[in-house]
């Protein structure tokens, strides 16, 4: 392979795909959009051309001064995000390094400037593609770096040698004798050290300490969320999250036998159910929330004593609100929480600050049967509830009434009326639309049902709700999600901001609270039978995301006390070991016993490998301190006798040779100063100097010692 | 006296407590040491920082960052073994070598594995209390492969006059990555003998002076050839070398040469120096020696007859190189003696 692949071609590859990574880190984390992007794939590019113009020194600081600049007014005047300004400072600067680069060691600044791009990125974004990015940088830097070292080498070899004084511009030339390292074994073992690098990496990764100190928090980062779920359906506004394909949570739905439940589009997610409208909006009109603590410090596991028939493992991407999604009727909750707060309307929330949430609900759904109901009359409904549920706004047209009762007018029975209601707004009069036409209106309720008739589920929900209260029925609409894509790489069910959806319930006595849908198109899901390549790809990327969360992002403390411990089981055991692994789209502790009998079993290991280490260590001093040489013992010894004499002269307060003066001139001061002690001083060091700069014998440093025992 | 102050001295008397302690420590054999660069440094100080923000902040893409950086460490100093490791080196300096005067030599360095490449290297001279340098040029050395030898060029630098021990080879690197400057010391103790510079031959500066024993010593005037002219009296030349006649009538000091003294004849005369302080003693002898040195070496570039006589020894001729280096050896290693 020798002269195929010039070294400085390679190195210069390589650096310049550390460059790319940098800016693709800036990118994915949302700091390199537009013009600026074009900018730094064009620097990026210009990169590649050796002979490029090159602008001025003088040319570079006006543009740098300009540039800080900006900076100063972006931050001060505009208000521009500090990490923001940060992120277009690591651009500017990394484009001035990629245009003005000439040797090996402008490469270094090209590689830290990248370095900071990727670790800015880490905390701009969570998505995988970072650690995709990640993984390329890191065998990228490998590269550049190990290349870039041999090249300063070569250049610094290259100076010593051959540049005239003066002269600092080293020729790319300089480098070309390690033409010859570019060879296949060369390669192969590189590759090696960068994938071996990786292991590492992701080995130390699980290894580190786990600990979140929260000491400071500067507020440089609006919290990193996938998408929103509000308290308030608001008609006329419809969220981001209804038009987004981002996935909101990840299911897996098993009945009471433990089989896959595979009728999971046809569920419906419960959110959060709302009771008062406004004319425009529905809210909650109690919003306290009652806090349910769990009795014990044990993380209790379910499933739960009551009648229940589906089990739900829920996994829910950050969302603003920490509510938990759940199948109606739950008969319970279980996660790693230890305190839940409930709200009125059968909302659950998880207190605590903003991050993804696991849990499994066990939950009954009500059947519905027409022939059940049709004896009940919701009307009969606690008053209490009766008076919450059929609240209408003040300011309510007499005319949605006026059309309830008459799309109502013959129904046998109220769950009939209700189904006749249903089945009005399903019908061919109705179209679901995401446009919002009737938003335009002042009552935009009304315009929905009398002339527009065109909407979303929320106007439908709404309209249902409302005529159901003005019949007198106890009726409220509640916010979730209905519907789901099948994911057959990962067997789970991935639920989307685009099944966002708003329904009715309507209470019944014996029976509570019963759904009624009226929206035409709702509760589509995604046959899994038959997948394109473009769906299977996409359903590899969202396994890719799940993996990557359940894995790395939410690595944390306890998950590694759990690998601790079952470290621990594993050496008490004698080698079985069990491990957390990943299942179900999350890391799964394995189930130990017994925690403190595991702790003691591992002291005597813990005893062994400490007395071992410090063997070893006491091995490494004295190899380090065990050799001596003859020639640093006279020194010793002579630096002592020296010292020796600054004390006796010290003591004597007498004059002596000074700082300055000669080993030959203390020696004389200490024999005519002290004779008994310091005689044949002269003479040590005149046998020692003779040794030492050009006599004969060697310097014994025997007579030294013995004076200054002496 | 000795002509050179104890340079263990001097560091005793200047250096802070624990530097004494430390120095007093026995070094250590072939034993590796490493030190971040300056780009470590700023390394290290990246990762605290990254490490704190994790710890911080419990992201764990901070934590990734992390690892990646202890693993840069880790490998680092894997490969910088391997860079370095079982490396020979020997050195040479060519020719006489003179004090404050670059040395020319050259630097062999052999790779003996058979697989491995050594990558990188940068040699030095190890710091020795037994030799003054000025400077020694360190060189790179990019790649050797695995069983190849790579020659550069080096160049050495002595303070001072005198017998000069290098101690040995500093093997570093700072390979792969450029944030941990590995080394091991390499024993490899080389004599070098640094003479006095050369100074003019002759010069009058010189402290070649004629003693007592003028008469015995040959006259590069006083021969029996044919009148050749006369010339100015030089210093250090014997008072009976003047023709006094010509003296008179020209009203300055010369000298009558004759056929058979323009034979070509070098004396080197060093005295002690006479009474005064310790450091005009020393320059006088050091500038003699300069003088003598000069003479030395232009009466061996001349092909001339050397005459010498050092602190009142007889005078000698030597004759032969390896005499006439006996005796450039002993202007090295003169030593001012007591006045």
């Amino acid at each position: 392979m020798s002269g195929l692949v010039r070294f400085t071609t390679v190195r210069s590859g390589a650096t310049l795909a550390v460059a790319l990574v940098g800016f693709a880190a800036l990118r994915i984390g949302g700091r390199l959009d537009g013009p600026v992007a074009l900018v730094a794939l064009a620097a990026w590019l210009a990169a590649f051309w050796p002979g490029r113009p090159r602008l001025e020194a003088r040319t570079w600081l006006g543009l740098q001064i300009a540039f800080l600049a900006w900076m100063a007014v972006g931050g001060v005047v505009l208000g521009v995000q500090l990490l923001d300004l940060f992120a277009q400072l690591l651009v500017f600067v990394q484009v001035h390094r990629l245009l003005t680069r000439h040797g090996a060691s402008d490469d270094r600044y090209v590689h830290f400037i990248a370095f900071g791009q990727v670790l800015l990125a880490s905390v701009l974004t969570v998505d995988v593609s970072w650690f995709l990015l990640f993984c390329v940088f890191t065998v990228a830097l490998t590269w550049a770096l190990l290349l870039s070292r041999l090249a300063m080498n070569a250049e610094e070899d290259w100076a010593a040698r051959y540049a005239r004084p003066g002269e600092t511009e080293v020729p790319a030339s300089a480098a070309d004798g390690l033409d010859g390292l570019v060879r296949g074994r060369f390669l192969v073992a590189v590759t090696a050290l960068t994938l071996a690098l990786l292991a590492g990496t992701v080995a130390l990764f699980f290894v580190l300490p786990r600990m979140q100190v929260g000491l400071f928090s500067g507020g440089l980062l609006q919290a990193v969320h996938v998408s929103g779920f509000s308290e308030r359906v608001r008609l006329g506004e419809m969220g981001t999250m209804q038009l987004s394909d981002e996935p909101v949570m990840r299911v897996r739905v098993f009945d009471r036998r433990g089989e896959p439940y595979g009728a999971v589009p046809g569920l419906y997610w419960h959110g959060l159910a709302l009771d008062r409208f406004e004319g425009r909006s529905w809210e909650l009109s109690d919003t306290r929330r009652t806090m349910l603590s769990l009795p014990t410090h044990r993380r209790v596991e379910g499933p739960p004593r009551g009648d229940w028939e589906l089990e739900q493992r829920v996994s829910v991407e950050v969302l603003d609100q920490r509510i938990l999604f759940h199948v109606p009727r739950p008969v319970g909750i279980y996660g790693d929480f230890r305190n839940l707060e409930a709200v009125e309307t059968e909302g659950f929330y998880v207190p605590g600050p903003r991050s993804r949430l696991d849990y499994t609900v066990y939950s009954r759904p009500p059947e519905f049967d027409p022939a059940d109901l049709r004896a009940l009359d919701p009307r009969d409904a606690p008053a209490a509830l009766r008076t919450l549920y059929t609240q209408l706004p003040d300011s309510l047209a007499p005319r949605v009434g006026a059309l309830a009762a008459e799309w109502a007018r013959g129904a046998a029975s109220p769950v009939d009326a209700l189904l006749l209601l249903q089945q009005r707004l399903r019908g061919d009069e109705f179209t679901y639309s995401l446009d919002q036409p009737a938003s335009a209106y002042p009552d935009p309720l009304l315009a929905f049902v009398d002339t527009v008739k065109e909407g979303h589920c929320e106007y439908f929900a709404s309209a249902m709700t409302v005529m159901a209260r003005t019949l007198g029925y106890p009726a409220r609409v509640v916010n979730g999600f209905a519907g789901a894509d099948y994911n057959p790489v990962g067997e789970y069910w991935v639920v989307r901001g685009k099944h966002a959806h708003a329904w009715v319930e309507v209470w019944f006595p014996d029976h509570g609270w019963m759904i009624f849908d009226p929206t035409p198109s709702s509760g589509a899901a995604t046959s899994s039978a038959r997948l394109t390549l473009a769906a299977r790809l996409r359903a590899w990327s969202d396994y890719a995301r799940v993996s990557w969360s359940a894995v790395l992002l939410d690595y944390e403390a306890g998950t590694q006390l759990e690998a601790i411990r079952g470290l621990a089981r594993w050496m008490r055991d004698g080698g079985r070991l069990e491990l957390p692994r990943f299942r179900d789209g999350a890391l799964q502790a394995p189930r130990g016993e017994d925690d403190e009998s595991a702790a003691t079993s591992f002291t005597p290991l813990l005893v062994v490998a400490a007395l071992v280490a410090l063997a070893a260590v006491a091995a490494a001093i004295r190899r380090r301190f065990g050799g001596r040489r003859r020639g640093d013992v006279a020194i010793r010894a002579m630096t002592r006798l020296v010292s020796a004499w600054h004390r006796a002269a010290e003591g004597a307060g007498a004059t002596h040779p000074g700082p300055g003066g000669t080993n030959e001139a203390w020696a004389r001061w200490a024999e005519a100063h002290d004779p008994p002690r310091w005689t044949g001083s002269v003479d040590a060091i005149r046998r020692y100097e003779a040794a030492r700069f050009g006599g004969d014998g060697a310097a014994d440093p025997a007579p030294i010692d013995a004076l200054r025992r002496r | 006296m000795s002509p050179l102050p104890g340079p263990f001295l001097a560091a005793e008397q200047r250096a802070p407590w624990w530097r004494r302690v430390l120095e007093a420590l026995p070094r250590p054999r072939r034993q590796r040491r490493i030190r971040p660069t300056r780009e470590g440094t700023i390394f290290f100080v990246t990762a605290f920082a990254v490490a704190g923000a994790a710890l911080n902040t419990g992201n764990n893409l901070l934590y990734l960052v992390f690892a990646l950086m202890l693993g840069l460490v880790a490998l680092s100093g894997v490969l910088s073994e391997v860079a370095v490791q079982r490396v020979r080196v020997e050195r040479r300096i060519d020719g006489r070598v003179f004090a404050g005067r670059a040395a020319r030599g050259t630097w062999t360095v052999r790779n003996p594995r058979r697989r491995l490449p050594s990558l990188a290297l940068v040699l030095e001279e190890l710091p020795s209390r037994e030799a003054l340098l000025e400077e020694a040029r360190a060189p790179r050395i990019p790649w050797i492969e695995a069983g190849g030898t790579a020659t550069r060029p080096g160049t050495w630098r002595f303070a001072r006059r005198g017998m000069h021990r290098l101690r040995g080879v500093r093997v570093c690197t700072t390979w792969p990555f450029g944030i941990l400057r590995k080394w091991y010391d390499v024993e490899a103790p080389m004599d070098v003998l640094v003479l006095p510079p050369p100074g003019p031959p002759g010069s009058p500066e010189a402290a070649v002076r004629h003693g007592a024993r003028d008469d015995a010593r040959p006259s590069l005037t006083r021969g029996g050839g044919d009148f050749l002219g006369l010339r100015e009296h030089r210093i250090g030349e014997g008072l009976r070398d003047i023709h006094w006649r010509s003296t008179a009538r020209l009203r300055r000091r010369v000298v009558a040469e004759r056929a058979t003294d323009a034979e070509p004849v070098a004396h080197v005369r060093v005295e002690r120096p006479g009474p005064g302080g310790e450091g005009e003693r020393s320059d006088a002898l050091e500038r003699s020696l300069r003088v003598a040195v000069g003479t030395v070496l232009d009466a061996e570039q001349r092909g001339a007859v050397l005459w010498v006589e050092l602190l009142g020894a007889p005078p000698r001729n030597p004759r032969t190189q390896a005499e006439r280096d006996a005796v450039l050896r002993r202007l090295a290693l003169l030593r001012l003696e007591p006045a």
